[in-house]
């Protein structure tokens, strides 16, 4: 049987490959003109914890991952024993047969509480002293019992094998092993090994010996795993659609979109999963040009966050379009330089990439947990925006528009993204840079005696200088100021600078379309509304599709702009549904709480996360399903994930 | 056209207490801003939190009265994003040495060409008196319920170990000589750092206008006090680094350490430490990496085409996701 979709999973010790064997697989399914939906998960660790790739592959578009797997590729025992249970049957496990006998006692990174779920699984009781007898062959034979295919493959006969052939030390194949999983796993389906030497010769170009030691690699271990195929259930062919597609990850897109709108300076502090856009940002900081390039981005890692934001803030008075990108930890040290931007009205973007909190919490995994904390970001009242992406293409437009409503509004603007989509891979269409549109709002052109940077103006905004610029001589200072920007603590004035300030919200309320706020999916008047917000946008979408194919009358609101909120079209969809039912990925439903704060809607049915792993789309099925059968359920805690 | 002092000045008024070091300190400033002809929109003041804080509000410039510790990260951000301004920091003991300690430190690893000047008067003056980074152990000032219990540091040493390449200290009422010091730091090409001494007439009842003059010291031949601050360049200290090399880098480090442990009725002001061979941050970026930079501020650079596109070709960065 041919699958609408295919998921792959590969696992392995952080660092021995998880990740460039994901990639060297999504690359392949792309040369075969596939669509793939990329997750990955990794501990806070450098060397040996658990770390998992899924891919999803489709002739379609996908937009999240289901929790059945139909290919599981691993690099160890611990992979074996914490996913082999989500193998579908026909599904295969792909394995190095040495590491059958190994017991669970034996893996030193395996938590007891995931043993205990093992035991279960297998229907054994845990008692003192026998755990460690259980091996991962019984693991497999349950797997093989259930209706999974095994697929041992011996990785080092077959490096042994290939070294001889090519007649190089099969030292350096060991190094292919990633290569020689993504083979097993396409041969298994049945998908074309061309597509998969064309990866490796692009992977590779530039290095013609590593480039053929992958290719021989491949080619040996599809043919060894081509042995197990006629017992695999599904088969992946290439797909039809030529249409060009660009293959990368959140924070690819985010630092694109950035780059395309504009940004030229970022400052930051290193911080999971935030790093690697700026990390991106400056080992392409001359666009791909090399030095002789005329246009540049300035990349700054600086002693702390603190001084990332109040760099950026610096840059941006000089006239810079400035950002910076963090998470949860770095964010909390921000607040006083958002506040600083906030009463001196400096254009100011932040990536904030939400990962699990509170406190250091799960460095490494997804929540949607810091919704309110942004939109609360900073002591006193100052106008702010805070907006969130709702997939990996919206980041790449979004990241631009941010700096659009910074420099129009002059105001700290808050992008929200999480760590899901920041390491998350996909293929999208090509960004379509006519879209991106550089707005710089109000500018100090000539000069005409004194300059009021705070000039009190009806929309609030004030035409701006930049530091260095003839006849706009003006200060700035976080405390009260008056037109010129010198302290005051004059009542009168103080009011009037509060109220400016403040009605720079009501318009950019009124300037920002309405599909730049929210996006409604669904018929007109659903009997169930889905509400949600950021990477819950992919999941959602798709269970949507499964439950109307079902029969529910479903829609799913997806809320993008959260300050300035768009009460009044919330409100109109919310009255539209016979029941609202919210979705997020975190424990007190924050988004429900701001909604109920904004129309006095309080949704009474919510579904949440919080164990760090992203919402898959067959859970959310499930436990909507549920939702719809039984009116009396208000709240849903959803858990798959390893 | 000739710019004079007044050009410098603004009509605010200043609230500082009446003979507050910080006036010489402003004064100082002002004078170098003028003898060096530096045009008030191309010179950007920074400040943090503080009496220093108000500094830049009484000058005619860009003046960005920033947060409590953060002015150097602040100025550090706009030096970057447009290396032709003229970039002074205005910052306080607590300010810098307390709060700020860490921008204070890492700034010297960068050496971007700014210059700070320290209004160092061991107290906390706006939260009535506390004890600064600067005052040493023991000293108990009027301000204080009890003696300080904390250790004090050494700005000047901290600034030559910390990495910047142009270290100096001023008293506030030595108000031309510190004008002199505040030029070379501005010339200077690199991270100057300027500890000033400056008298708290308020809270700080030990380090006074009269200490520093040395009242309490009578010269016993002619019975007149002898001032406690002296210049290090009448005496034939050498602060500067002549060749570069390592062993002569660390010899004029170790010189200025000792000599800013000088204390108590003889205290040396002038040029601790000054190198000029370590390339500025704007400087190795330009050199290795960006070349437009210095060419082209960031500040200056096209992003958008008439239309609003993006005037940037991203067609070879775009290509290498393309599949």
């Amino acid at each position: 049987m041919s699958a609408d979709r295919v998921t792959w999973v590969v696992g392995g010790p952080q660092g021995s490959g998880v990740d460039s064997a994901a990639t060297i697989y999504a690359r392949a399914l792309a040369e075969g003109k596939l669509q793939i939906y990329g997750e990955r998960e990794y501990y806070s660790n450098i060397k040996g914890e658990h770390s998992y790739y899924t891919v999803v592959a489709s002739e379609g578009r996908v937009r999240s991952r289901p929790s059945s797997v139909h290919v599981l590729a691993t690099f160890d025992e611990e992979t074996i024993v914490k996913h082999a249970f989500d193998v579908v049957k026909g599904g295969a496990i792909i394995y190095d047969p040495q590491v059958e006998n190994t017991l669970l006692s034996q893996i030193p990174t395996l938590e007891a509480e995931a043993v205990g779920r093992v035991l279960a699984r297998l229907g054994r009781k845990e008692e003192e002293g026998k755990v460690g007898e259980v091996s991962v062959k019984e693991v497999l034979s349950y797997a093989e019992s259930a209706g999974s295919v095994l697929a041992p493959v011996p990785y080092s006969d077959l490096t042994m094998e290939v070294g001889h052939k090519l007649g190089v030390d099969p030292g350096r194949l060991t190094r292919s092993v990633n290569v020689m999983a993504v083979a097993s796993s396409l041969s298994l389906v049945g998908y074309p090994l061309e597509f998969l030497e064309a990866a490796i010769q692009k992977q590779f170009s530039g290095k013609a010996a590593a480039a053929n030691e992958n290719v021989a690699a491949a080619r040996a271990s599809y043919e060894y795993a081509s042995r197990f195929r006629p017992r695999v259930s599904f088969t992946l062919g290439n797909g039809h659609n030529s249409e060009q597609r660009v293959l990368l990850q959140g924070t690819q897109a985010v630092a694109l979109g950035k780059i395309a709108a504009g940004g030229r300076f970022q400052s930051y502090y290193p911080i999971s999963p935030a790093t690697d856009e700026s990390f991106f940002l400056e080992e392409y900081e001359t666009f791909g040009r090399g030095n002789t390039s005329s246009d540049y981005f300035i990349v700054v890692q600086s002693e702390d966050e603190i001084a990332a934001v109040t760099m950026a803030i610096g840059a941006s008075l000089a006239g810079v379009r400035s950002s910076t990108a963090t998470s949860g930890p770095g964010f909390s040290l921000m607040m006083e330089g958002i506040g600083w931007a906030g009463i001196n009205e400096v254009p100011l973007v932040i990536t904030l990439y939400q990962r699990g909190g509170p406190s250091t919490g799960l460095p490494t995994r997804s929540e949607q947990a810091d919704l309110l904390f942004a939109l609360n970001a900073g002591h006193g009242d100052f106008p702010k925006i805070v907006f969130a992406s709702g997939d990996i293409e919206e980041c790449f437009y979004d990241a631009g528009k941010a700096f659009n409503y910074a420099e129009k509004y002059q105001m700290p603007v808050i992008h929200l993204v999480e760590k899901q989509l920041a390491t998350g891979t996909v293929t999208i269409p090509p960004f379509d840079l006519s879209k991106v549109n550089i707005e710089r709002g109000k500018l100090l052109s000539g000069s005409n005696g004194p300059f009021r940077r705070f000039k009190i103006t009806e929309d609030g905004v004030s035409p701006r200088s930049i530091l260095g610029q003839e006849g706009g001589v003006g200060w700035y200072t976080g405390d009260e100021h008056d037109e010129f920007g010198h302290i005051t603590e004059d009542p009168d004035t103080r009011k009037r600078m509060m109220e400016k300030r403040m009605r720079k919200l009501e318009l950019a309320a009124r300037e920002i379309p309405l599909q730049d706020k929210m996006t409604y999916y669904g018929p007109s008047r659903p009997d169930h509304l889905i509400v949600g917000w950021g990477g819950t946008k992919g999941p959602a979408l798709d269970a949507l599709d499964i439950l109307s194919a079902r029969g529910f009358s479903v829609g799913f609101l997806q809320l993008k702009m959260m300050q300035p909120f768009p009460s009044d079209e919330v409100t109109k969809v919310i009255d539209s549904a016979g029941e609202v039912i919210s979705v997020e990925s975190n424990f007190t439903g924050q988004l429900a709480q701001l909604i109920a704060q904004k129309t006095g809607h309080m949704i009474k049915r919510q579904i949440h996360k919080y164990t760090g792993r992203p919402i898959g789309s067959d859970e959310l099925v499930e436990a909507l399903n549920d939702m719809f059968r039984e009116p009396d359920r208000r709240l849903e805690v959803l858990t798959v994930g390893a | 056209m000739v710019l004079k002092l007044t050009d410098y000045r603004t009509e605010i008024h200043n609230n500082w207490c009446p003979g507050c070091g910080d006036f010489g300190i402003l004064s100082a400033v002002q004078m170098a801003l003028a003898d060096l002809q530096i045009p008030p929109h191309q010179a950007a003041v920074f400040s943090g939190i503080g009496c220093s804080g108000k500094t830049p509000h009484y000058i005619n410039a860009y003046g960005i009265h920033t947060l409590h510790g953060r002015g150097l990260a602040f100025a550090q951000g706009a030096k970057l994003a447009n290396p032709e301004l003229e970039v002074l920091l205005a910052a306080g003991d607590g300010d810098f040495l307390g709060i700020g300690g860490n921008h204070a430190l890492h700034a010297g690893r960068r050496n971007i060409d700014l210059t700070v000047i320290i209004h160092d008067n061991f107290v906390y003056g706006l939260t009535k008196g506390q004890a600064s980074p600067t005052l040493g152990l023991g000293v108990k000032t009027k301000g204080l319920a009890k003696p300080n219990i904390q250790q004090d540091i050494n700005p000047i040493s901290l600034a030559v170990v910390a990495g910047y390449t142009f270290v100096a200290r001023g008293y506030a009422y030595d108000t031309r000589h510190l004008k002199e010091l505040i030029k070379s730091g501005i010339k200077h090409k690199g991270s100057a750092l300027i500890d000033v001494l400056q008298p708290c007439p308020t809270y700080d009842d030990i380090h006074t206008k009269d200490w520093y003059a040395g009242t309490d010291l009578k010269d016993p031949k002619t019975g007149r006090s002898m001032p406690r601050t002296y210049h290090l360049e009448d005496t034939g200290f050498d602060p500067v680094v002549k060749t570069g090399k390592e062993e002569e880098v660390v010899q004029k480090m170790t010189q200025a350490i000792t000599k800013s442990f000088e204390w108590g009725d003889r205290i040396p002001i002038g040029v601790f430490y000054q190198n000029s061979f370590v390339p500025t941050f704007e400087e190795r970026l330009a050199e290795t990496r960006i070349p437009a930079l210095l060419k082209t501020p960031a500040a200056s650079m096209r992003i958008a085409n008439p239309d609003g596109t993006p005037s940037l070709d991203m067609t070879p960065l775009l290509s290498k996701f393309t599949v």
